[in-house]
């Protein structure tokens, strides 16, 4: 046997009395076991007072006669009809969804508002920076000018699809991000083509 | 420091005639060891080389009618170019080579212009409208823009930005950071050396071929354009992949195409299970994503 063997034995021993393998066995174990022998001896005192314990004990006569009439009293107060209890369950099942709905939903509202807010003002940029160009491509050779307006052709159909997958699953926050990106590149490029002018 | 670039154009204006009158451009002057120099040539081609030697030399050739050189400077600030360039005119534009120190900071000016630099250890700084930029060497800071030209990048460069519309881009050979955007041009990197890579296109495919130090970490962003990454193998590396709409495949260990779900993480090699290694992140709205474990020394056949 090993100690956890020995000990996972000793815990019922007093209830449980040994066999005589068992009894072999733990002899064994706790011959060479300082902590086991112990623990073996603090059970076979425990279990010797144990069964010398009076296993015929019966309840006063009057006991149950004290209990039932105050347990009677005590059911009719706990009582009530079935019907009001399951929709006392459904009402608090309800609540209790509700309540995990908007705690889940709260800040998923809240970073779609810091979303939309974000897009506004990349609109607003875009629009700003798209008048620029207008003014400014006049000055651009019609070869710059047609390789500027492809590059930008791309970047708005890649924004177009980005926004309407949003659209069409408006909590996804890695849309967003590719929406976001897609703003990005657009006002990047932009940027750039509004400046070519100048540079040259 | 702006009477400072004023002064370097008077000197330049001063000392040009005679190179243009013959269409030949033959001149120098000394500067700092690590000069600011500004090159301006819209069309034709320049050539940047560096040289140990403190002073700048530029020669060349300007068509008839292609414009005239101007060029000058001192100490840490020179300027040169061609000016009364006609863009609209077509023509072959101006040859330009130019020698500038070694440590020199270089920033060119072309519109069609292609641009050519080597030798450089300093900084450069190309502005570019459809002309191509090619980058050899290895300057501590390198930043390439066109809208539609090429940049090819080989050699060592430690810090590269490079930024084209549906021009190409190639980069051979880059350690330390590289950051790459194009809208719908192809991005190539072949590298063993990058330490924090960021690449992003529109609908430009993007292949990267080479190993991520244990250390390195390389983000890809694409909208529709496929990304093909080729990782020797065996590699220590965290993957991160993502796709909104399209596919994600893997082929690494025994060569099988294996395909994976739209978002995808996971780690090769030990120190990835531990949370070490290279770190790699891709997403894409609806490109491809295809990681391909190759042996290491090797192509697999049929990549």
């Amino acid at each position: 046997m090993t100690c956890d063997q020995v000990r996972e034995r000793l815990v019922s021993y007093p209830m449980s009395p040994l066999s005589a393998e068992e009894r072999r066995s733990i002899d064994e174990h706790t011959s060479r076991c300082a902590d086991c022998r112990a623990d073996y001896q603090a059970a076979s005192i425990v279990g010797a007072r144990v069964a010398g314990l009076d296993r015929d004990i019966q309840p006063p006569s009057d006991l149950w006669t004290g209990i039932a009439p105050r347990l009677r009293a005590y059911r009719g107060r706990i009582e009530q009809p079935l019907w009001r209890m399951a929709a006392a369950a459904v009402l608090l099942i309800a609540v209790s969804s509700t309540v995990t709905w908007m705690l889940m939903k709260a800040p998923a509202r809240e970073a779609r508002a810091t979303f939309q807010s974000l897009e506004a003002d990349y609109a607003r940029s875009t629009l700003e920076l798209t008048t620029l160009y207008a003014a400014t491509r006049s000055t651009m050779t019609p070869a710059t000018r047609a390789v500027v307006e492809r590059n930008l052709a791309v970047i708005e159909r890649a924004l177009g699809e980005a926004r309407e997958a949003l659209r069409g699953d408006p909590l996804n926050s890695a849309l967003e991000a590719i929406v976001a990106t897609a703003y990005r590149r657009k006002i990047e490029f932009l940027e750039r083509a509004t400046t070519l002018d100048r540079e040259s | 420091m702006r009477s400072a670039w004023s002064w370097a154009l008077m000197a330049s204006l001063a000392g040009a005639s005679a190179a243009d009158a013959q269409g030949k451009i033959n001149r120098g002057f000394r500067v700092d060891p690590t000069v600011a120099i500004r090159i301006h040539n819209l069309v034709g081609s320049t050539t940047v080389t560096g040289w140990d030697h403190d002073s700048v030399h530029a020669a060349g050739t300007i068509p008839p009618t292609g414009g005239s050189f101007y060029g000058g400077g001192a100490g840490r600030l020179a300027k040169l170019g061609i000016e009364g360039q006609d863009l609209g005119a077509g023509g072959p534009g101006a040859t330009l080579n130019v020698r500038v120190p070694r440590g020199a900071r270089v920033w060119i000016k072309s519109a069609a212009a292609s641009v050519i630099l080597g030798d450089l250890s300093g900084e450069v700084e190309v502005a570019s409208v459809t002309g191509s930029i090619t980058l050899q060497g290895a300057p501590r800071v390198a930043t390439l823009e066109t809208i539609d030209g090429e940049v090819t990048i080989a050699g060592s460069a430690t810090m590269v930005r490079a930024r084209t519309g549906s021009g190409a881009v190639r980069v051979e050979g880059a350690r330390g950071n590289l950051t790459v955007a194009t809208i719908q041009g192809p991005v190539t990197v072949v590298t063993n050396e990058l330490l924090a890579g960021r690449i992003e296109t529109v609908s430009g495919t993007v292949e990267v071929r080479g190993g991520i130090p244990p250390n390195g970490q390389l983000e890809v962003e694409t909208h529709d354009g496929a990304v093909n990454l080729f990782i020797p193998t065996p590699i220590d590396a965290r993957f991160d992949l993502s796709t909104v709409k399209g596919s994600i495949v893997t082929r690494m260990g025994d060569g099988t195409d294996q395909p994976r779900d739209r978002t995808a993480r996971f780690s090769i090699g030990k120190k990835a299970g531990v949370g070490r290694g290279a770190l790699i992140n891709v997403r894409t709205f609806s490109g491809t994503i295809r990681i391909d474990g190759m042996p290491a020394g090797g192509r697999r056949s049929g990549t």
